[in-house]
């Protein structure tokens, strides 16, 4: 595992909300990630959290518009909305792209 | 001291495995398939279950094993409810509050739970259970396949997008109704404390839980308050508007 996806799975595991990510602040969270990955630097940490961040938010706004049937009401709508978050905020492993999507959809169901 | 809180905590920890245990045994006479700990329920059990009367003394038996103060006579029982980003962590923090108080002399313990489980760190059985049957991810199927933390699975019982809202949505709702059965055994009206400022209207919280509060407000059962700001705090009255007919405008 990368920075990047203990990031990622800090705010996206079976989460209802990206609960670390609205309370913790970076430093908070970079001593977390460093507790799963000593080695890793404060700069790669960072770097990871404010992507991360983004994309928390990113899903909020795809989810919301899939909700409200703006990817169409099919069976495609799912795909596109995934394609749409992978557009907004490239960099992700694909599965990433799924996994953030449809836990977005837990966040924005309530 | 730490032997007690080992002995707590060891305690809790085995309830939630046996707990969790049994409803997945219990479950494997239910139409599921079990693939690590992703869980294939059939979706038609799950609505007919998450409807039932058995599913909040469910729910209730279990925040009981947790804090059994939750069913004595004279507790106050508090019940969070939240809706729309950003909500989610002040009503922890509200309820965190409420279970860390220390009740003066003569006044009652009060006890803090919402949806996920006793105390904001204790999940019930039942909703590690929701968490394990992946519904979004089966809701929302791409070419037939569901993807579960980047394993593709072919679901035996194929999940539609409103089928996992409706279960979420009941689910929801048999947790309200558990108010009615710690009003009972406490003797106490239930506190609900709401975050749900920014909330839109055709989520679970107004379609589900907010009608539930409807019903239970007017049977005398709870007593509603509504966050006026993110940091409102549950010990001062001007914090929060009251009653159902108060609560906020959803977008």
């Amino acid at each position: 595992m990368d920075v990047k996806h203990i990031a990622f799975d800090i705010a996206f595991r079976n989460k209802r909300s990206p609960l670390d990510y609205e309370k913790l602040t970076d430093e908070q969270l970079i001593v977390k990630i460093k507790s799963s990955l000593p080695n890793a630097s404060e700069k790669e940490c960072l770097d990871a959290i404010t992507k991360v961040r983004q994309l928390c938010n990113d899903v909020y706004e795809i989810c919301d518009a899939y909700r409200d049937g703006k990817f169409g009401k099919d069976a495609s709508a799912a795909k596109a909305a995934i394609i749409e978050l992978s557009k907004k905020n490239p960099g992700f492993l694909a599965s990433e792209y799924d996994t953030a999507f449809t836990t977005g959809l837990l966040w924005t169901a309530f | 001291m730490i032997n007690f809180n080992l002995k707590s905590l060891f305690r809790k920890s085995f309830i939630i495995f046996v707990s969790v245990f049994s409803l997945l045994y219990a479950a494997c006479g239910n139409n599921i398939n079990i693939a690590g700990t992703n869980i294939f329920t059939n979706p038609a059990n799950k609505i007919s279950d998450t409807a039932s009367d058995a599913f909040t003394q469910q729910l209730y038996s279990e925040a009981l094993a947790y804090e059994p103060l939750l069913g004595q006579s004279g507790t106050q029982v508090h019940m969070g409810y939240w809706s729309g980003k950003g909500n989610h962590g002040d009503l922890v923090r509200v309820l965190d509050a409420i279970n860390a108080s220390t009740a003066a002399a003569g006044q009652a313990t009060n006890k803090a739970i919402w949806d996920e489980g006793a105390q904001t760190s204790l999940q019930y059985p039942s909703y590690i259970v929701m968490t394990f049957e992946h519904w979004y991810e089966r809701g929302s199927a791409v070419d037939g396949k569901v993807t579960i933390f980047g394993v593709q699975y072919t679901d035996p019982f194929p999940v539609t997008f409103a089928q996992a809202d409706q279960i979420w949505g009941q689910y929801s709702q048999r947790y309200g109704d558990t108010a009615r059965l710690f009003y009972n055994a406490t003797g106490n009206v239930v506190q609900v404390w709401c975050f749900v400022n920014g909330a839109k209207a055709n989520r679970i919280f107004f379609t589900y839980e907010y009608p539930e509060l409807v019903k239970l407000e007017a049977e005398g059962v709870v007593s509603v308050h509504f966050a006026k700001t993110d940091l409102s705090d549950w010990t001062v009255p001007s914090d929060w508007t009251d009653g159902t007919a108060n609560a906020p405008t959803p977008l």
